[in-house]
């Protein structure tokens, strides 16, 4: 088939959704389909730019294509008649977000109207795609309070999932991925003056402004950490990170209330390690529960200190855990065949 | 700079302009500068465009960049405070195709009244733009004979120059391109029909339909040519191409009426292999001095052998012209280096 | 909130009254500033900008919540309002229904352009209007203006809102109208009464004396609609009436028109009866209404838009005769004596009436009082704020419309037909609510009546005239995702199997359809390329969900028909829209999918929310 995969475009940003197209095209291709991204720009600042960007996403016209695969608020107002949806984001501003400060839009009538308008393209134009799917049961139920849509969730998986392994348990808890006061990364290290059992903390990735790079390093100093703390505070590669994860005795992952599990989950669980996270983490609870394929506690550093010396302490339970925890990805069936065979059915 | 290269583009169809974005993105990305890609999808079909040419004027990208530059038509029609054109080709059914068998849309009352507004639009866009560069000077004449406007010529460069070179002067001569007619490689088989010196012939390249292809090998078979004739009907590696170019005798383009010299003759000329061309083949004829760095002959099979004959013939001369041809590039100021200048000055 | 109020601001206005009224109970909750270009503006607490001696900046109106502007139907007051408004959308209040004058006055006089006027009469009354028009500027006919039936025929007012955010007027039926040709918010608000007048007036009761004679009393410019000529005939006809009666006339009087009352006055020897006091000082004026007993407000035919003269009547607990037309009409009943136009006696019987009986009038003074204490500048100027803010939320729409509109213009797309429909469609369809999902069998219950023609030209387009009963329990219309459309298919009558030629071109339901609901649709017809004997068979269809006639027979109209070769003439009608292109800003084509915004399955909108009981 002839594949468009339709994501909106921010210049200059490439984030997770972009990457999941990325992966997305290179498995279609893969099985033979023929597939190709098209980004449609967004600007949602000032507010009238929402309306004007809905509008243009509804004027592109698409040619020769046989499935489209729309994945973001206003890409997916893009007509076509084969059209299926792997929602990840619609416009929150409009919907969980209303009401809170992070609403974006402001609280006149235009406002009000542009919210309006949102919601009721959505109630429309959603409906026109033959199937939805969604990346996290978050993102569905939201779908389904605000629009009374139902979908299916069709969880993302890794780009590379065979890479992944495990390699050894060894003697360290580690953190990857974007580092940042949302990700909570300063949690981790306050509560390792907890810890007791000798077991380390490991946390790699870029950090996304020089304040929480500072302010991490100097915890870290304070409390005099230097030997229990590893700062990896740099892009880390793939296969680094691979390797990362196959000699660590447990992960943890502890994000302010995330819509969906995050690829960390992922790559923990096909690497056999159980995931340290925080009853207030949001969408990972799907995947993690406590005792099962990890432990869940309270977001203080006293809990995850506890819940990282027991990683260690109670080395067979953290290796149950880990392996519980890929059954919970096979469970879930996931896997990019699944998406491909789900996308384009 | 923070610059985006805008441009439109067909799903599924690639062109010599994605060649040209990509690898102007990539140079200005090594000259140091921020760069994006912005492709927006776009039908040409005549009746369509008006409804996706509002949807373009709607995208906002005012504030993404300091430089905004356009490739192919209309992607002018984004608004930005400092937006460039290096102008390609026009929607050529209505402008220099307008009166022959390939005019769009067609003349009717509707159609002459459509026609009339995609001109008066494109001249409105690109009167926003502050400057306006052609790729071709057949280009920039056909823009000020239908618009008005005065385009300065900025020549596109190959990508990639290192990997061209050049072997020895062997027993064929080749022709690389896409296999289809208004390329015209149906002539060059003819000529061979004529041909006294042994001089081979070799053709190369994708066909978008197979059809094109076959009546190739038709035409071959035919006239009894397989000795002479080899064609490669499917997509080689640039290795591939590199290697067939560097032990050619000489190179042969005689597309009809084409916008440009077309990176052939660039891969010709990095390879210092003559070129041979037609009086009628349009771009070529900026690149290419008969007797100089290639021979320029009228459009027949018994003239396009005596050229490929003298070339045979006389090896000395073959390699003289294609010393010459590799200064070309360098007397025509065609460089990236002259190209970035330009477009970020 | 801050409010730039464009008004005439002189003393001899009563929209200028009106205006500084409403200024100032608005100014309790938000800033307002009125802008004037007046020689000598009145006197007023409020702030004033006065742009005489300067065009006003514009730019500064960016800083303003809104732009009103007070439209009547007289030039010298209204002229630069009206080409502020045309540089700067804002908020309309239409006090006039007619602004013919306006319009005449303005092209004819200030602009000397008459051509434009002959446009803009094209514009939104097409050729036939354009041909009336010419026949007065030829002077093949009197002006349109002259005429008090073509007046009400081709009002203009339709040019005041073009450019407008929202449109104001005083009663349901200019609503009505208002909303028949644009697209935007509308709101019906009744004209206020005073603090000041309704202070001033006198106790009901007070009024009712059994003086020998009784005092009716008539206000404002004498011009023969006011029908004073038709009071002094009743009395003149009915001679006990007129020695019970004085007649007062207060307010200048047209010469020609003075001259034919008294010799009406002549004629019945009213002299004693009758009192034409022409122009009066305000002071005197407003004895005379506080001393009243009857008053008389007619008006036929009725060119205002609210009476600024009944609220005043009214607040001074006056009972009033008035004509059960316009604004009057929707009066509630009880609260004025209402005659029909059309009945002679009508008149005279309400004369009689009041003129007899103190009890109906103090009843009906009472009634009258107690709806002007309840309609008072205060009421109106808390509903004119939440009518902004509904304004406001439209902003998003208009301005979507307006950026279009632009683009189009600037690329030089104003002559593509469909494309202003195209592009009106989908921006209405961002902001609508409506949503079509695919039916259940049991849903589709529809009855369909169609005037088909005996025959059809082979190939060739025609619209035909039909009704679509929705008889089912649900919502139908021509929306996303299953849009429900009119359509039709041919059968030939000698091969059972169907279409001829496919299935029918599509047309649009006009409107949301509740159940229950029956329109008037115009569909459009191709019919087949051969000849022959066909039935049609019109019916709905729901784009990748089913025919309604396979569902069941019933939801279908059939007719047989012959289907021949085109002959000579054969007119087509044409389905491009009137007036210039180029001059649309989207305004015709939104409002044609203005059902999308308004007839959504939700609460459904009352058409007058400001004049309801």
């Amino acid at each position: 088939m002839k594949i468009a995969i339709v994501n909106n475009q921010v210049p200059f940003v490439y984030g997770g959704a972009e990457f999941l197209a990325d992966w997305l095209r290179e498995h279609l291709l893969a099985v033979g389909h023929s597939c190709e991204i098209v980004r449609v720009p967004f600007k949602w600042n000032p507010p009238h730019n929402i309306v004007n960007h809905m509008l243009a996403a509804r004027l592109i016209k698409l040619s020769s294509i046989d499935r489209v695969i729309a994945l973001k608020f206003p890409a997916y107002y893009v007509e076509h008649d084969n059209k299926v949806l792997w929602l990840l984001h619609q416009f929150r501003q409009a919907y969980d977000l209303w009401g809170t400060p992070y609403q974006e839009l402001p609280d006149t009538p235009e406002g009000l109207a542009i919210r309006t308008a949102i919601i009721n393209a959505d109630n429309r134009y959603l409906r026109c795609a033959r199937k939805i799917y969604t990346n996290s049961s978050v993102v569905s139920a939201r779908l389904s309070e605000f629009n009374g849509i139902s979908s299916m969730v069709l969880y993302p998986p890794l780009r590379d999932e065979g890479a992944y392994h495990c390699e050894r348990y060894g003697d360290y808890i580690l953190c990857a991925g974007r580092v940042n006061e949302v990700k909570r990364q300063h949690l981790l290290v306050e509560a390792m003056r907890f810890v007791q059992s000798g077991v380390r903390l490991i946390v790699a990735g870029q950090p996304e402004s020089q304040a929480y790079l500072d302010r991490l390093v100097s915890l870290v100093k304070n409390d005099h950490l230097e030997d229990k703390v590893d700062l990896k505070m740099r892009f880390v590669s793939e296969e680094e990170k691979i390797s990362l994860y196959a000699g660590a005795l447990a992960t943890a992952y502890i994000p302010y209330d995330e819509d969906s599990y995050g690829y960390v989950s992922l790559e923990s669980f096909h690497s056999r390690k159980a995931v340290i996270t925080c009853s207030d983490s949001g969408g990972i609870r799907e995947i993690v529960r406590d005792s099962i394929s990890g432990y869940v506690v309270s977001p203080t550093p006293a809990a995850l200190g506890k819940a990282m010396d027991l990683m260690m302490l109670d080395r067979p339970s953290t290796e149950q855990m880990g392996n519980q925890g890929l059954q919970e990805v096979v469970k879930r069936s996931i896997s990019w065949d699944t998406v491909i065979r789900e996308l384009t059915a | 700079m923070k610059i985006i290269v805008a441009t439109t583009m067909v799903p599924f169809q690639s062109g010599g302009d994605a060649v040209m974005l990509d690898s102007l993105t990539e140079m200005l990305r090594q000259f140091g500068h921020t760069t994006d890609t912005v492709r927006i999808p776009f039908s040409s079909v005549p009746a369509d465009m008006p409804a996706q040419m509002i949807g373009i004027r709607l995208i906002d990208l005012c504030d993404d960049a300091e430089l905004l530059i356009t490739i192919r038509t209309p992607s002018y029609l984004l608004r930005h405070p400092n937006k460039i054109s290096w102008f390609i080709h026009h929607h050529r059914g209505a402008y220099d195709l307008w009166g022959t068998k390939y005019q769009d849309p067609q003349s009717t009352e509707e159609g002459l009244r459509l026609r009339h507004s995609l001109m008066g639009a494109d001249e409105a866009a690109l009167a926003e733009c502050r400057r306006i560069f052609a790729n071709s000077r057949v280009v920039s004449d056909r823009l000020y004979d239908f618009n008005g406007i005065k385009a300065k010529v900025l020549y596109p460069p190959l990508p990639h120059t290192d990997r061209f070179f050049c072997s020895d002067y062997g027993d064929y001569v080749v022709c690389i391109s896409r296999i289809v007619s208004h390329k015209r490689q149906a002539l060059a088989v003819e000529s061979m029909r004529h041909v006294k010196s042994g001089v081979r012939l070799v053709i190369a390249g994708p066909s978008d339909d197979q059809q094109e292809a076959n009546s190739l090998h038709s035409l071959v078979k035919h006239y009894g040519l397989e000795d002479r004739v080899e064609i490669i009907d499917h997509w080689i590696s640039d290795e591939q191409k590199a290697r067939l170019y560097a032990s050619s005798l000489a190179c042969i383009y005689i597309p009809v009426d084409e916008d440009s010299y077309g990176y052939v003759s660039l891969e010709s000329a990095y390879s210092r292999k003559a070129i041979i061309t037609c009086t009628d083949s349009g771009g070529t004829l900026e690149f290419v001095e008969h007797g100089i760095n290639g021979l320029i002959v009228h459009p027949n099979s018994e003239e396009l052998a005596m050229a490929m004959d003298e070339l045979m013939f006389g090896k000395d001369f073959a390699r003289q012209l294609g010393e010459a041809a590799s200064c070309r590039p360098g007397e025509m100021n065609i460089s990236w280096d002259h190209v970035i200048r330009e477009l970020t000055l | 909130m801050r409010i730039a109020w464009f008004t005439p601001f002189n003393d001899r206005s009563a929209i200028a009254e009106f205006s500084a009224q409403i200024a100032l109970a608005l100014s309790m909750t938000a800033d307002v500033e009125i802008w004037t270009n007046e020689i000598s503006p009145m006197s007023s607490s409020i702030p004033t900008i006065n742009y005489r001696h300067a065009q006003p900046n514009l730019d500064t109106l960016n800083q303003y919540d809104i732009a009103v502007y007070n439209f009547g139907n007289y030039l010298a007051y209204h002229d630069t309002i009206y080409e502020v408004s045309k540089q700067r959308r804002g908020l309309v209040i239409l006090h006039d229904r007619v602004m013919q004058h306006f319009f005449a006055g303005y092209h004819f006089v200030k602009q000397r352009n008459p051509q434009a006027y002959l446009d803009m009469m094209r514009r939104f009354y097409g050729w036939k209007g354009y041909l009336r028009a010419k026949a007065g500027v030829d002077g093949n006919k009197p002006g349109i203006w002259d005429d008090d039936l073509e007046v009400g025929r081709y009002p203009l007012f339709e040019e005041c809102i073009v450019n407008a955010e929202g449109v104001v007027v005083h009663s349901s039926s200019q609503a009505r109208l208002v909303r028949d040709g644009w697209c935007g918010p509308v709101r019906a608000l009744h004209f206020p009464s005073y603090a000041g007048n309704l202070a001033a007036a006198p106790d009901p009761g007070v009024r009712a004396t059994n003086r020998e004679r009784l005092t009716i009393l008539t206000i404002g410019h004498g011009n023969r609609n006011k029908r004073i000529h038709e009071v002094i005939r009743v009395l003149g006809e009915d001679q006990a009436l007129a020695r019970r009666s004085r007649y007062v006339v207060i307010g200048p009087i047209e010469s020609s028109y003075r001259a034919e009352l008294m010799h009406l006055i002549d004629r019945y020897s009213l002299a004693d009866s009758v009192d034409l006091m022409g122009y009066q000082p305000d002071d005197i004026l407003r004895r005379y209404v506080a001393m009243s007993d009857v008053f008389v407000n007619l008006r036929l035919p009725s060119m205002e838009g609210g009476s600024a003269s009944l609220m005043l009547e009214m607040a001074a607990g006056g009972p009033v005769i008035v004509y059960d037309v316009g604004v009057f009409a929707e009066l509630p009943e009880g609260t004025v004596i209402k005659v029909n136009p059309s009945a002679p006696e009508g008149l005279h019987v309400a004369l009689d009436r009041l003129l007899s009986s103190a009890d109906l009038r103090v009843k009906v003074g009472t009634a009258a009082r107690a709806f002007a204490v309840k309609w008072n500048e205060k009421r109106y100027a808390q509903e004119f704020l939440s009518f902004i803010d509904e304004v406001k939320s439209w902003r998003p729409l208009l301005t979507l419309s307006d950026t279009v509109a632009g683009h189009i213009r600037w690329m030089g797309f104003g002559e593509q037909v469909d494309l202003g429909n195209q592009m009106a469609r989908e921006i209405c369809g961002l902001f609508s609510t409506a949503v079509s999902e695919r039916l259940t069998p049991d849903q589709c219950k529809v009855r369909i009546d169609a005037t088909i023609p005996a025959s059809f030209i082979c190939g060739k387009l025609t619209l035909l005239d039909c009704t679509v009963q929705n008889v089912s329990d649900t919502f139908l219309c021509s929306e996303l995702p299953y849009p429900v459309h009119l359509s039709y298919r041919w059968k030939s009558t000698f091969d059972s199997t169907a279409a001829a030629s496919g299935d029918g071109n599509r047309t649009r339901l006009p409107c949301m359809m509740a159940p229950g609901l029956s329109t008037q649709c115009r569909m459009e017809v191709l019919a087949p390329d051969a000849e022959g004997e066909f039935e049609i068979i019109v019916t709905l269809v729901q784009e990748s969900v089913a025919w309604f006639n396979d569902i069941d027979a019933s939801n279908a109209y059939f007719a047989k028909v012959k289907v021949v070769r085109a002959d000579s003439s054969d007119s087509l009608e044409s389905r491009t829209s009137l007036g210039s292109r180029a001059d649309s800003i989207l305004g015709e084509e939104l409002h044609l999918h203005r059902p999308l915004l308004t007839d959504a399955p939700r609460a459904p909108t009352d058409l007058s929310q400001g004049i309801s009981e």
